[in-house]
């Protein structure tokens, strides 16, 4: 579905992404783990249409999406969740998944989705009046992703949504995460630096470092690569 | 060295072309002329702050308007008191009027610049834009002090009597011109020797990266704050020329269309060089008379070119002018090696 | 204390404040949403007096198809000002001042525009509401009470639309956060056309309702504007609410200070409170 063929992004003179080929299949769960600066994000920016390449194809279905406005990529299903959350802080609960759905017209279907949505997580659903900016941190967490899935993307990309976050929450978090491709098939690209909890949660890999990727491969071979266990699982 | 004397061999010669443009030209150019060499003035003192301090005030035409002011008032004999029924009739010369419109504009500048210089961006362009709007609003209203809006009128013309000498009268645009070349050129030594010292390092080192250079111990404030006076007492002395030369000053002088005039001078010109300026006054006085456009139109296109130049040449035309011209130069000489290599 | 004065002086303020609001709003919407200083919302407000009163005293035509017609020439200079000036340079390095300094040219190039079509002799114009009524001993221009009564609906549907509607909750994401607008989908070119229609919209109406009462000429842009910089200064760069207390407190201030200072110094007042604020609160007297 998603293919990423020798994408090169640039940051002035910064050379931020080195040749980056990638694939993500229908209904696959990808994770890209790498330290801070290696790339990730500026990967997902990248997908998402905020940032411009250099040079590179970004394909999705079929069709060349590297040259697209952001809005056009999220109504083709690709939805991001960025790192940090980045909610509207002084909009409620419920103002910001009904913006997450601003690209459907059709009301009944997006009252039906906020309904899926508190499904998932059903604190959202008691806080709906609440301003998003006064949600403890795994609240934010979880009305971004909200807001991501009231778009009805058919590819999720996950910024570290593991961030800052309790074990506890993490776990629940993780819970939400296998679910949601179980049960809506959604692909997920997840960017983490957790990797034990990154390589756990996937079927294939990529480690980025700066601005390259070293080694791919299914999260088995990851889990049991002597790089990934030096650099990333601190084994 | 060699450089050294280039520049001033290249500074020679255009004041010998300056000193050549008025002669034999009639008395409506030689007035254009004059202007242009006085608002150049003002604009390299408006450069001060934009181009090497890298800051935006939006008060400068205050300055400008407070040295023809000062000059206006203290100026003024008992005839033309009387004819503009203003109380004073001072009729201060030359050499008292001038260093006191210098004065009066530096310490305004001191004042206004301690007050605002703790603001950067817009906000300082907007505070210094309201200091300047309450100096307009005083002038218009205290029209027994400063004759409201129809201004100072019938100041004497510019007499300078030295002893032993014959007495300097300057009334002709022509004579007046010779003047504010003199103010000019001066202005020009002073910024260039300005910009060289270890205080206009200082500012340069501000204006790239104010962070990194307070941190190596530039009190930026102080800086910023001595450089603004300067500019402001810059201003005042092209504000004094203006004043002498027009021989009448209105509140117009301080008020928003100069504050445009020297925003589009600067920015039009090219902000951070010594003669962006200067190119940019004489733009703004000739173009409009070479193709004879009525004065609304002629800042209609001023608008215009403002917008298009920030747009396009985000430097100014000056400083492109001279890339363009450095990359024709360098491919010339790249020309000649690559044919020098090949005729070895 | 001669009562009746100083009520009349309160609503003569407060009607003035009425029209600072309508037009300061403008800015803050355009500052909240691009971050950036629109220097020619003065030329847009003068536009939008300057077609409505030609239209009006001189070609004769109807009120409200003046001001209909007014508006759409507004919308019209807004979101081709966004376009042609501000969006080339958006986003580069220091685009703030750039902006800031373009659309002075562009507020230059309107003024005299103008200038060039009108001339520089100022329009009167009177309407049917242009009489005075007599209620308890205190004299009020009718155009005053049009002027406060549709400036407060106007603001009053802004208000709901920007927070009920989904297209005004889309201004308001982008205004918060424009790259979390973006992954939603937002499309901000399209917003950033909206907000400048929208403030154009502002400035003509304040514009309109201001013209029966001030006289309009093609120099006004800027004394209007300078209005709009103390407002949103004192109020706080982008902030709503803030902008309408202090569009209507200014207009107060004025007329009070005017009535028992000093006349001729009324228009000093904001410019004094304005310094002081930027020196000692320069984030404003309101939150955003």
């Amino acid at each position: 579905m998603l293919k990423i063929n020798n994408l090169n992004v640039h940051y002035g003179r910064v050379h931020a992404l080195k040749d980056v080929s990638l694939e993500v299949k229908d209904g696959e769960l990808v994770t890209l783990i790498g330290s801070n600066g290696a790339g990730k994000s500026t990967l997902l920016m990248t997908i998402s249409g905020i940032k411009k390449p250099t040079s590179g194809v970004v394909e999705w279905e079929g069709i060349r999406i590297d040259k697209l406005p952001s809005h056009n990529i999220v109504s083709l299903g690709i939805v991001q969740v960025p790192e940090g959350r980045h909610l509207f802080p002084k909009m409620t609960v419920l103002e910001n998944l009904e913006l997450g759905a601003c690209l459907s017209k059709d009301t009944g279907w997006n009252k039906q989705n906020i309904q899926r949505v508190c499904s998932y997580f059903e604190v959202l659903g008691q806080r709906m009046n609440q301003l998003a900016g006064t949600l403890s941190g795994g609240e934010q967490q979880m009305l971004a992703i909200g807001r991501a899935l009231m778009a009805n993307p058919k590819l999720l990309l996950l910024d570290e949504p593991s961030l800052g976050l309790a074990p506890l929450i993490m776990e629940d978090m993780a819970q939400v995460i296998r679910d949601l491709r179980k049960e809506e098939g959604i692909a997920i690209l997840l960017v983490e630096q957790n990797a034990h909890l990154a390589l756990e949660l996937a079927d294939r890999g990529f480690v980025l470092e700066t601005g390259s990727i070293v080694v791919s491969g299914t999260a088995d071979k990851l889990l049991n690569s002597k790089l990934v266990k030096k650099a990333y699982l601190g084994l | 060295m060699k450089k050294y004397n280039k520049h001033l061999m290249t500074y020679i010669v255009l004041t010998a072309i300056a000193a050549a443009l008025p002669l034999g030209r009639d008395v409506y150019v030689q007035h254009l002329l004059t202007l242009t060499l006085i608002l150049a003035i003002y604009a390299l003192s408006y450069n001060i702050i934009v181009g090497y301090m890298g800051l935006f005030s939006f008060g400068h035409q205050a300055f400008f308007g407070l040295g023809g002011y000062t000059i206006g008032l203290l100026s003024l004999g008992e005839a033309s008191a009387g004819r503009s029924a203003l109380p004073l009739s001072l009729a201060w010369p030359v050499w008292a009027t001038l260093p006191a419109s210098l004065l009066v504009c530096a310490i305004a500048g001191y004042v206004i610049g301690y007050v605002s210089l703790q603001m950067r961006g817009v906000y300082l362009g907007l505070v210094t834009l309201g200091f300047a709007m309450l100096i307009w609003m005083a002038t218009i209203n205290e029209r027994h002090f400063t004759g409201g809006v129809s201004g100072v009128r019938g100041i004497p013309p510019f007499e300078l009597t030295l002893p032993g000498l014959p007495t300097l009268e300057l009334s002709s645009p022509f004579s007046f011109y010779y003047f504010a070349l003199v103010l000019l050129v001066f202005t020009i030594y002073f910024i260039s020797r300005l910009t060289k010292s270890r205080f206009g390092r200082a500012l340069v080192a501000l204006r790239e990266n104010e962070e990194r250079a307070s941190a190596l111990g530039v009190d930026a404030f102080k800086y910023y704050l001595m450089a603004f006076t300067i500019a402001a007492t810059l201003a005042g002395l092209a504000g004094f020329a203006y004043s002498y030369y027009l021989r009448y000053i209105t509140p117009t002088a301080l008020g928003i269309t100069f504050l445009w005039s020297a925003v589009i001078m600067v920015i039009i010109g090219g902000t951070g060089t010594l003669l962006g300026p200067v190119i940019g006054a004489f733009i703004f006085v000739f173009v409009p008379e070479v193709f004879r456009i009525a004065e609304e139109l002629r800042l209609l296109l001023f608008g215009a070119a403002l917008v298009v130049v920030i747009i396009f040449l985000p430097q100014g035309i000056y400083p492109s002018l001279v890339s363009l011209w450095d990359r024709f130069i360098l491919r010339r000489q790249e020309r000649k090696g690559i044919e020098g290599e090949i005729s070895k | 204390m001669d009562w009746a004065l100083f009520a009349q002086q309160v609503f003569y303020g407060l009607s003035n404040g009425m029209a600072y609001a309508l037009f300061a709003i403008g800015l803050v919407v355009i500052f909240g949403i691009l971050g950036i200083i629109n220097v020619a919302h003065g030329e847009f407000y003068m536009m939008g007096a300057m077609i409505f009163s030609w239209l009006v005293a001189i070609q004769g035509v109807n009120l409200v198809v003046a001001a209909v017609i007014a508006l759409a020439v507004g919308v019209i200079i807004g979101i081709l000002s966004n376009r042609l000036v501000v969006q080339p340079i958006y986003g580069k390095p220091s685009f703030v001042l750039a902006t800031f300094l373009a659309t002075l040219g562009l507020s230059i190039f309107l003024a005299n525009l103008a200038t060039v079509v009108w001339g520089a002799f100022p329009i009167n114009v009177t309407t049917p509401f242009s009489l005075v009524v007599r209620p308890g001993g205190i004299a009020i221009a009718g155009d005053r009470i049009v002027l406060f009564v549709i400036g407060g609906a106007v603001l009053w549907l802004l208000m709901q639309w920007m927070s009920k509607s989904l297209l005004g909750k889309q201004l308001q994401a982008a205004a918060q956060d424009a790259v979390s607008a973006r992954l939603v989908g937002i499309n901000l070119m399209r917003v950033y056309a909206i907000g400048f229609g929208l403030a154009s919209v502002l400035a003509v109406v304040s514009g309109i309702l201001m013209a029966p009462i001030w006289t309009s000429n093609p120099y006004m842009g800027p004394l209007v504007i300078l209005k709009g910089f103390i407002v949103t200064i004192v109020a706080g760069m982008g902030n709503f609410r803030g902008a309408i207390i202090v569009g209507l407190l200014l207009g107060l201030v004025e007329a009070i200070f005017g009535q028992y200072v000093a006349v001729q110094y009324r228009e000093a007042v904001g410019y004094g409170v304005m310094i002081l604020v930027l020196l000692f609160k320069p984030e404003g007297l309101f939150r955003r």
